[in-house]
């Protein structure tokens, strides 16, 4: 089975293993600028966030969710709706293998078809594989927020990068 | 604290008398106050008025995401500008 066989959209049954591979990136990296650990219940509500338009998608190897990525609203302005942000997260153990790539690349075409004229992303300067990810797929750097986020006892950078996507 | 996003808006019949700058200082003392280090701006890349008045209260240019927004049948550049406040996390 190639990887892009493997991506489906994610079912609630998937939340308990989107909430463990998320657990990892906010307890151990900054990835994310979480600091809570997240629980079944508060990636269940964040699941019911999404929809048709901001779908969550899971890569699934061997009947288990290996990495998943989603569309988030970026801004509740109606005149942001054209704009989601993308997350991609992959457990520590699968990483290193495309799986990201696919997701992103999977969320990418999802944004074409539903109609979204602009992915933006939001990752640490310093995650230099989620960057590399990211520009291998199209994402262009927007600009760097100097010490905008605080993890680990230190000022964390967050760049900004965004994919126009051509809705054509 | 560590970052805050920063809204400013003056009446119509209000306009260019310092309003705005005077507002935009406030939330900065307030800001150095409650310890925050980061203060954003986002700025509709159009909006030559409201950038003058944030790069004149000294935020920095973060960059420039095109087309995120659409309103009135265009689309909209949005403009990430910031204030790094010197303060200590948990100071």
């Amino acid at each position: 089975m190639t990887i892009d066989q493997s991506l489906r959209d994610a079912l609630l049954e998937d939340v308990p293993a989107i909430t463990e591979i998320y657990a990892h990136a906010v307890l151990n990296t900054v990835a994310t600028l979480d600091t809570e650990q997240p629980t079944i219940a508060s990636q269940t509500e964040w699941f019911h966030h999404h929809d048709k338009d901001h779908p969550v998608i899971v890569a699934v190897q061997d009947g288990v969710v290996v990495g998943w990525g989603s569309l988030s609203v970026w801004s509740p302005k109606q005149g942001y709706r054209t704009t989601a942000e993308a997350s991609v997260y992959i457990a520590p153990d699968h990483q290193g293998r495309g799986i990201g790539t696919a997701l992103t690349l999977e969320l990418i075409r999802r944004a074409r078809t539903v109609g979204l004229h602009v992915i933006v992303a939001r990752i640490a300067s310093s995650n230099e594989v989620s960057l590399r990810v990211a520009r291998h797929c199209g994402f262009l750097l927007v600009g760097t927020m100097r010490e905008s986020g605080f993890k680990f006892g230190e000022y964390v950078d967050v760049d900004v990068l965004q994919r126009l996507i051509n809705t054509e | 604290m560590y970052t805050a996003e920063s809204s400013v808006y003056v009446a119509m019949s209000s306009r260019r008398q310092g309003i705005g700058a005077a507002l935009l200082a406030a939330i900065e003392a307030r800001a150095r106050e409650l310890n925050y280090h980061v203060i954003i701006a986002r700025v509709v890349a159009t909006n030559a008025t409201s950038l003058k008045l944030v790069r004149a209260a000294g935020y920095k240019d973060a960059g420039t995401i095109r087309e995120v927004g659409y309103k009135f049948g265009k689309w909209l550049d949005m403009c990430v500008l910031q204030l790094v406040l010197p303060c200590l996390p948990g100071g």
